[in-house]
């Protein structure tokens, strides 16, 4: 079920890279580029089958992508094992680049709890929100979620005060909804994503809970391909993002025209985290020069990897973890009557171990 | 109080969905003992019709007829081509279903691409109403209203037209009913198309509570197979009153134990079938 589920997604990495090396004719520092496209069907056994072919078959000097955290988990593990090099663009299980993250492991994603630290804090302390009722799907990525939600969210003086868990997937949120009890609730944060997600944020307003209860979420919920299909139900959704098409900067300006010339598509996210990985993976390889034959000089490079990409600046962290731009948006219509994220403020630099501003 | 009254209100919408979707299926069962494991994609194909059409039209209703019109013609397809020609043969037209599915599933993810849909209520419809002091959606409310009218109409076409004393006699001995110069396959093929039109018309129904998307088939084909089993092959009563009875068990349980919501589902699946293996209304030694 899941596997078919997340075919776009997978999808729009996939298109995300092939844009990217596309736009620099599949060349890196004189060396052509050759990409290979494996499926793993969302599926950990069948993800580590393909990362077995793509590394002892393909002979690949780098492999990149996974969606799926428990795919990653495996591909990741692999790779390290065999010492290829690794870019998790999607995946956001926490413990890939933790403190017992490989050295040939690297990730340009959030982690699952690097995506609450925001919105967590800023719920509390700037919205002034004192109580939150959490929904997330029960699994280990929602679990990681809804946990560090609850951390950010409470340490800055709220208090969650109920932690709904459903299961994967879930299309008919009316049990959970009817039983929500109103009084005294200032915002509801939720972790969902995909047809989910639709149907979680069109039935909040069916069964009139929005707009009167503010949402709050961390990218997932009104991520950019999924937004236009909620409708009305998504507006006013505050919540954080490593990206959105909307953003004003130089590489987006080349990024969303790149992805479609006349403007009328949006890239997603999905679209995003491939982008992004292939410039990732392209700077680094220019950092040695178009020579992957020396696997510490790439690991090296790989690590000081500072670049500008479609979200603002983009570096790692020493345990290979993403260090990027959250944004604070808002969905709205715009003048054409689409829906978007609106950015109503930019922290830079969000690391793992982010900590609020103390002022 | 408010509590029981919204969650049988969630239960009996997604009890009516489901007994638009499971009606067909254990009809079929009933008649031809064929487990017809491609009515979830079907179902599903007929809510991502209603949604092209409403998206072109912005109709509510003509969305309805065409994702049952959709639905109708795959049933057709599939119960001429290629059902017909294993006839005889339950096994190997199981086997059959299941290849469908995949490639209806296929097919759906080509033409309308793996992105998430929904539905949009008719404008009427859209709003939410009061009732004893909590908010319900109107439009779910509807719903409830057109499956007891869906129900109390193939009760009637089953218990009271001459059609459908034709039917009962074929699902009771197809054949002896045969030898009293009943077409069997003809009664099959109607049988067959109007379980997938109706579950077409709940595809698109179904599509404004849990939107159109990749997946919903094999989870819509999965309780439509638990509702069969609980009330029993071949009886139109037993897809009615086992719809609600999952439709409400899905609906109390998740409320009360959301993290043992699949267990509570398939718990009564497991206790029914030792208990009372043909199901509540199931006939002894029927399959």
């Amino acid at each position: 079920m899941w596997r078919q589920r997340q075919t776009q997604n997978g999808t729009d990495v996939n298109n995300g890279l092939k844009l990217y090396f596309d736009s620099i004719g599949n060349k890196v520092a004189g060396h052509p580029v050759q990409l290979i496209f494996e499926d793993d069907a969302s599926n950990p056994q069948q993800g580590l089958e393909r990362a077995r072919k793509l590394i002892d078959q393909d002979k690949v000097d780098l492999l990149m992508g996974v969606v799926h955290s428990g795919v990653a988990v495996g591909v990741a593990q692999y790779a390290a094992e065999r010492g290829v090099p690794c870019i998790i663009t999607c995946a956001g299980a926490n413990a890939l680049t933790g403190s017992e993250g490989s050295p040939y492991v690297f990730r340009t994603a959030e982690t699952n709890s690097q995506r609450n630290l925001v919105i967590g804090w800023y719920a509390a302390a700037k919205l002034g929100y004192k109580t939150a009722a959490g929904f997330s799907w029960d699994f280990v990525a929602g679990q990681e979620h809804i946990a560090a939600f609850t951390k950010a969210f409470e340490d800055a003086g709220g208090t969650v005060t109920s932690s709904t868990l459903t299961p994967l997937p879930t299309s008919d949120f009316g049990p959970y909804l009817s039983k929500l009890d109103k009084t005294g609730l200032d915002c509801i944060w939720a972790f969902y994503a995909s047809s989910d997600a639709i149907a979680f944020v069109q039935q909040l307003r069916q069964f009139g809970i929005t707009p009167d209860i503010p949402v709050v979420d961390q990218g997932s919920l009104t991520e950019d391909e999924i937004l236009p299909e909620m409708g009305d139900a998504a507006l006013g959704i505050t919540g954080t993002t490593c990206y959105t098409w909307s953003l004003d900067n130089a590489v987006n300006a080349t990024f969303t025209k790149q992805y479609d010339p006349s403007d009328k598509k949006h890239p997603g996210w999905y679209v995003y985290q491939g982008y992004l990985g292939a410039m990732v993976a392209e700077a680094a390889i220019k950092g040695v020069d178009g020579d992957l034959s020396d696997k510490d000089a790439f690991l090296k490079a790989l690590q000081g990897v500072s670049i500008d990409g479609p979200g603002g600046p983009f570096s790692f962290d020493d345990q290979h973890q993403a260090i990027l731009n959250q944004y604070v948006v808002k969905v709205e219509k715009n003048s054409s009557g689409e829906l978007y994220h609106k950015v109503i403020e930019t922290f830079e630099g969000v690391s793992q171990s982010w900590t609020p501003p103390t002022s | 109080m408010d509590f029981v009254l919204s969650q049988t209100l969630n239960g009996l919408t997604l009890g009516t969905l489901l007994f638009l979707t499971a009606s067909g299926l254990s009809v079929v069962i009933g008649l031809m003992r064929i487990l017809n494991l491609s009515h979830g994609a079907t179902f599903l194909f007929g809510g991502f019709v209603g949604m092209s059409v409403q998206v072109a039209t912005g109709s509510f209703l003509l969305a309805v007829v065409a994702g049952i019109v959709g639905a109708a013609a795959v049933g057709w397809i599939v119960q001429r081509l290629f059902l017909k020609a294993l006839m005889g043969s339950s096994f190997r037209q199981v086997l059959l279903t299941l290849g469908i599915a995949f490639v209806v599933s296929d097919s759906i993810l080509w033409i309308w691409g793996g992105t998430p849909r929904s539905i949009q209520p008719p404008a009427i419809l859209s709003g939410s109403v009061q009732i004893a002091g909590t908010t319900y959606p109107t439009y779910r409310l509807f719903l409830i209203a057109l499956g007891l009218a869906a129900g109390a109409a193939l009760w009637l076409l089953w218990e009271r037209s001459l059609w459908g004393a034709k039917l009962r006699a074929c699902v009771d001995d197809r054949p002896i009913a045969a030898t009293q110069g009943i077409n069997v396959g003809a009664v099959f093929s109607a049988v067959f198309v109007i379980g997938a039109a109706l579950a077409g018309m709940a595809g698109v129904l179904g599509g404004v509570v849990l939107g159109v998307s990749i997946g919903l088939d094999f989870q819509m084909q999965l309780l439509a197979l638990v509702v069969v089993i609980i009330g029993g092959l071949g009886s139109l009563k037993g897809a009615f009153v086992g719809s609600m009875l999952v439709g409400l068990l899905d609906s109390f349980s998740k409320a009360s134990f959301p993290t043992l919501a699949y267990f509570t589902i398939f718990a009564p699946v497991v206790i029914i079938l030792i208990l009372r293996p043909q199901g509540l209304f199931g006939k002894e030694g029927g399959l």
